[in-house]
């Protein structure tokens, strides 16, 4: 008993690693997703250290240096400097640091909630309670998200928490569609049936046999949100309604180099490309992942 | 005429290249059709029979390779590789009915539109589209044709809508009509109706016929020779009669076997193991791994057709004695090109 | 013998997007199923075949009748059922490829009955589970496959033994080999005869295919537009079918030997398709195809008339209004 326990194991290992190789094959076929998963991976290291790699770590912070202001890019200040003399290649850099986390909070807040929702909805569907709940979910994506996010932005305190909150409201229901679309594709399937009738407990169906399922979808998802949602986060503390200085942020960058354009373009162009360079990065990556998960042979 | 070959098929090898490397499926297919007659080809799922009737109508998926062969068509050749040049033409004068006519019918447009789009490209006839759509229609024996002209496809049963398949394919004024799959999705008393339709049809029309399909009674009932795949080769190939009373090769014998019968005699034992891998199929017989009568040689050579009886063939070293090699061999190596 | 499942007047109708129009999919049958016996429903598509084993189950809640098994009424949905009867009532449906979930692998599968109805964990979960793969003649290395990476009919044969782990006494099988060839058909009908014997099972077969019914059953009963037009022992079915429908359908079956089209009856050719259920002609549902029907049966809906012992068929020609038939034969 023991040795075959050992063989199956073996097996079971060998077979894993030639689904992720498999995997690993699929997503490597296109050129423009290795690139993707490049920058993406150069973005995060970039923001985790930026404190190491960024030529002006104290720049960050509220400094001032009259003596060096609005310098063009040189190869001292590629990115140029602002008008308060600091290097706003470092503070791009630095920046990336809360582009990331409103991306990554916001998703985490979001995608349970979404993917609960709509499993619920999409499970139940038929009866009034599903209905109700898929209704609301209508009613949240009839606003447009940024229209939503500014009116909460605006009324609560403009924090990158409160922005955070902002987002998260009006990003929710779009997981829930999502999820709940599928769940409805799948609800009647047999495989779902056979456990139902076995006498498995409604919840364990949700989320232990359909929702493994959606995995994909919503990772693909996930990913291609990130940008979309750094970009939301930008435009709200372009408007003022974000991150607040001193501490940098892209959308608060590009408003306040917007009154210097277009003598002084550096200044709001570098951290408008910075944002240009995450959505895409994070898009080819999602193509990326989408390619893996759904091609076949 | 009659004596004439409708279709050839020679020495037809199809890969398909997928990410694991390539899957050699189609391992020299050779195939006659006379005017005339109904021919059956069938194998089990992946047997390669479906790839062979795509690569006649030049249908073939994106990710196949034709590494050889020549199909000629009422005398003309359409498709030929070989290692100098490649030939491909439209094939004149075929029609094709597929599985599930759901999906081969536009659901968008009515029968009749449908149908004349093809009396107008495939039989060249502009005037008299409408009476020539209607008769088609008639000659399938669908009841008020007139009506069914109008009709979309949804408004008719599985059964019509095959019988509306069958209607198109004869609009076209074809002399060979393929078949893959006709009845597959049909019950068994509308089964019995379109293959005696199609059976009827055929011999008024002297249509030849290829007709591929798993199932060896469905063959039997409708055809006058048949061709049995396995693993992208054809192992065994006689009158239908005698395919059924004497089959010879150890597959078409298994596969027999396997079928429960009307008269009850209980349930076989089926064929141990399953198909090989096409990314590295035996070297030898591709039956071999599977056979109870494998020796050394039918895991390294080939084997030849061997004529076991009058007209029939059979691609098995056990039966290498019976009468030599058959003619038929002579057509694997590419004499014209 | 005795009886594990009784079927009395059961009728199964589902709503039209029409108010007052229902498809009649079941429409009042009978049958007994007795112990350790492979009970054959046979029936076309829209023959409601399907439905009565998805109501026996409990997927549909029935309209009107009774389900008992050993006794006990069963006709509710299944999440009002009580958890025993689902361990002793399984199902194995016809399409592997959608009954098994493909994002969990073949031990997550077959344990999942045994999770549930013996609640079995760790090493004992483990050795449960290769047990009932050993059962079905696979190999223990299976359970950590994917669905998608074995074949199809040892996808089956997984279906066959998550169906079989938790130990149930009646198994329905939904057409368990219509997707399959038939040399996997062979091998997946010798295990399911082979588990019968050794586990002392009781067996409802679903199918359209009458050649595997004549080899595997022991009663049969045929369906027609959401009736039973004739059941009873198999081999007298076969031997002396009465129903005009029974003989259009063997005489339709395509088949391989002499002895075979032999046995098939001749007289009746098959002849137009089975009507929508939602507008079933009235008098026998089976006058429109019937090639000996005459007025009554298009008036009068034919009662069943039991021909011998257990052998009971719905046609007029057996009946007491036979008196009026003129010329027809049988």
């Amino acid at each position: 008993m023991r040795d075959s326990t050992v063989a199956i194991d073996i097996s079971a290992r060998s077979a894993y690693a030639e689904r992720l190789k498999r995997a690993w094959y699929r997503f490597s076929r296109s050129k423009l997703s290795l690139l993707g998963l490049l920058m993406v991976a150069s973005i995060i290291f970039i923001a985790i250290f930026a404190p190491v790699v960024t030529p002006y770590p104290e720049h960050a912070g509220a400094f001032v240096d009259f003596g060096n202001t609005m310098h063009p890019p040189s190869l001292e200040h590629p990115f140029g400097t602002d008008a308060m003399g600091r290097d706003i290649l470092t503070r791009c850099f630095f920046a990336f640091r809360g582009a990331l986390i409103m991306g990554i909070v916001v998703l985490a807040i979001v995608v349970p909630i979404g993917t609960a929702v709509g499993l619920f909805g999409g499970y139940f569907e038929g009866k009034w309670f599903s209905t109700i709940v898929m209704r609301v979910t209508d009613v949240f994506l009839a606003i447009p998200p940024l229209v939503l996010a500014l009116a909460i932005a605006a009324l609560l305190k403009p924090t990158l928490t409160n922005s955070m909150i902002a987002v998260c409201i009006s990003w929710w229901p779009w997981y829930a569609r999502l999820v709940y679309g599928m769940t409805v594709s799948v609800r009647n399937e047999p495989f779902v049936k056979a456990v139902e009738l076995t006498g498995m407990n409604r919840f364990k169906i949700m989320f232990s046999e359909i929702l493994p399922n959606h995995l994909g979808p919503i990772l693909t998802k996930m990913t291609l949100d990130m940008g979309w949602v750094i970009l939301t986060g930008a435009s709200l503390s372009f408007v003022g309604l974000g991150e607040q200085p001193p501490t940098p942020a892209l959308g608060t960058m590009v408003s306040d180099g917007a009154k210097y354009l277009p003598t002084y373009w550096w200044i709001s162009v570098f951290p408008a490309l910075m944002i240009v360079i995450i959505i895409l990065s994070f898009n080819l990556l999602g193509d990326g992942i989408r390619e893996m998960l759904t091609s076949g042979e | 005429m009659k004596n004439e070959e409708a279709l050839a098929v020679q020495n037809l090898r199809v890969n398909y290249k997928i990410y694991r490397g390539i899957l050699k499926v189609l391992d020299g297919i050779n195939l006659t059709v006379k005017r005339g007659e109904k021919i059956g080809l069938v194998g089990e799922t992946g047997c390669g029979k479906t790839t062979t009737l795509k690569a006649i109508m030049g249908i073939l998926a994106g990710n196949a390779i034709l590494s050889s062969g020549r199909v000629t068509v009422n005398g003309k050749v359409v498709l030929q590789r070989s290692a100098h040049h490649m030939v491909r033409k439209s094939a004149k004068r075929v029609a094709m009915i597929f599985q599930d006519p759901t999906a081969s019918l536009n659901p968008v447009f009515t029968i009749g539109e449908q149908m004349e789009l093809v009396v107008r490209y495939a039989a060249n006839r502009s005037s008299s589209a409408r009476e020539a759509a209607v008769n088609a229609l008639r000659l399938a024996q669908l009841p008020d044709a007139e009506r069914i002209h109008t009709n979309f496809p949804f408004q008719l049963s599985g059964g019509m809508r095959q019988r509306v398949c069958i209607a198109m394919a004869l609009a076209a004024e074809p002399n060979i009509i393929l078949a893959d799959e006709p009845t597959t999705n049909l019950d068994v008393t509308i089964q019995d109706q379109v293959l005696k339709l199609l059976k009827r049809l055929c011999d008024e029309q002297e249509l030849a016929l290829v007709l591929v399909t798993h199932s060896l009674g469905v063959a039997r009932e409708t055809c006058d020779r048949i061709y049995v795949m396995y693993a992208g080769t054809i192992v065994e190939y006689a009158s239908s009669q005698n395919i059924f009373e004497n089959p010879y090769h150890p597959y078409t014998r298994g596969l027999l076997a396997a079928l429960p019968r009307l008269t009850g005699e209980g349930i076989a034992e089926g064929i141990e193991g399953r198909i090989p891998d096409y990314l590295n199929p035996p070297q030898g017989c591709r039956f071999a791994p599977r056979c109870e009568h494998a020796t050394e040689k039918c895991f390294s050579t080939k084997p030849g057709f061997y004529e076991a009886e009058d007209g029939h063939f059979v691609s098995c070293f056990l039966y290498e004695t019976e009468r030599g090699v058959a003619s038929d061999v002579s057509h694997s190596s590419d004499t014209e090109s | 013998m005795s009886v594990i499942l009784r079927i009395r007047n059961l009728k199964k109708y589902f709503p039209t997007s029409k108010k007052g129009v229902f498809v009649k999919a079941v429409d009042g049958i009978d049958f007994d199923i007795y112990k350790e016996d492979v009970f054959a429903l046979v029936g076309e598509s829209g023959s409601g075949k399907s439905t009565t084993a998805y109501t026996v189950i409990g997927m549909y809640e029935a309209t009107e009748g009774k389900i008992e098994y050993k006794d006990l009424d069963i006709s509710r949905i299944h999440w009002k059922r009580p958890i025993q009867l689902k361990k002793n009532i399984q199902i194995v449906f016809q399409d592997p490829g959608t009954s098994l979930n493909p994002s969990k692998t073949v031990s997550q599968i077959i344990g999942a009955p045994l999770i549930i109805h013996k609640h079995l964990r760790g090493e004992k979960l483990r050795e449960a589970i290769i047990n009932a793969l050993n059962m079905v003649e696979l190999p223990s290395e299976y359970i950590y496959k994917l669905p998608r990476d074995i074949g199809g009919g040892e996808k089956q044969l997984v279906a066959i033994a998550r169906a079989l782990s938790a130990g149930p006494e009646f198994v329905i099988l939904d057409e368990p080999t219509s997707a399959l060839d038939v040399s996997i058909q062979a091998k997946i009908i010798r295990t399911l005869l082979k588990l019968k014997e050794e586990l002392g099972l009781t067996y409802m077969f679903i199918t359209h295919d009458l050649s595997l019914v004549r080899n595997i059953s022991n009663r049969v009963a045929i369906m027609y537009l959401g009736k039973i037009v004739e059941q009873g022992p198999t081999s007298q079915i076969f031997a002396e079918p009465s129903h005009p429908y029974t003989q259009m359908l063997l005489s339709s079956i395509p088949v391989v030997t002499k002895a075979e089209e032999a046995f098939k009856p001749k007289q009746v050719q098959s002849t137009g398709e089975i009507p929508s259920p939602v507008d079933v002609p009235p008098g026998c549902s089976f006058h429109t195809r019937c090639p000996l029907a005459w007025d009554t049966c298009r008036k009068i809906e034919p009662q069943p008339v039991e021909l011998q012992p257990g052998r009971i068929v719905k046609c007029h020609l057996y009946s007491k209004h036979k008196a009026t038939l003129s010329g027809a034969k049988l």
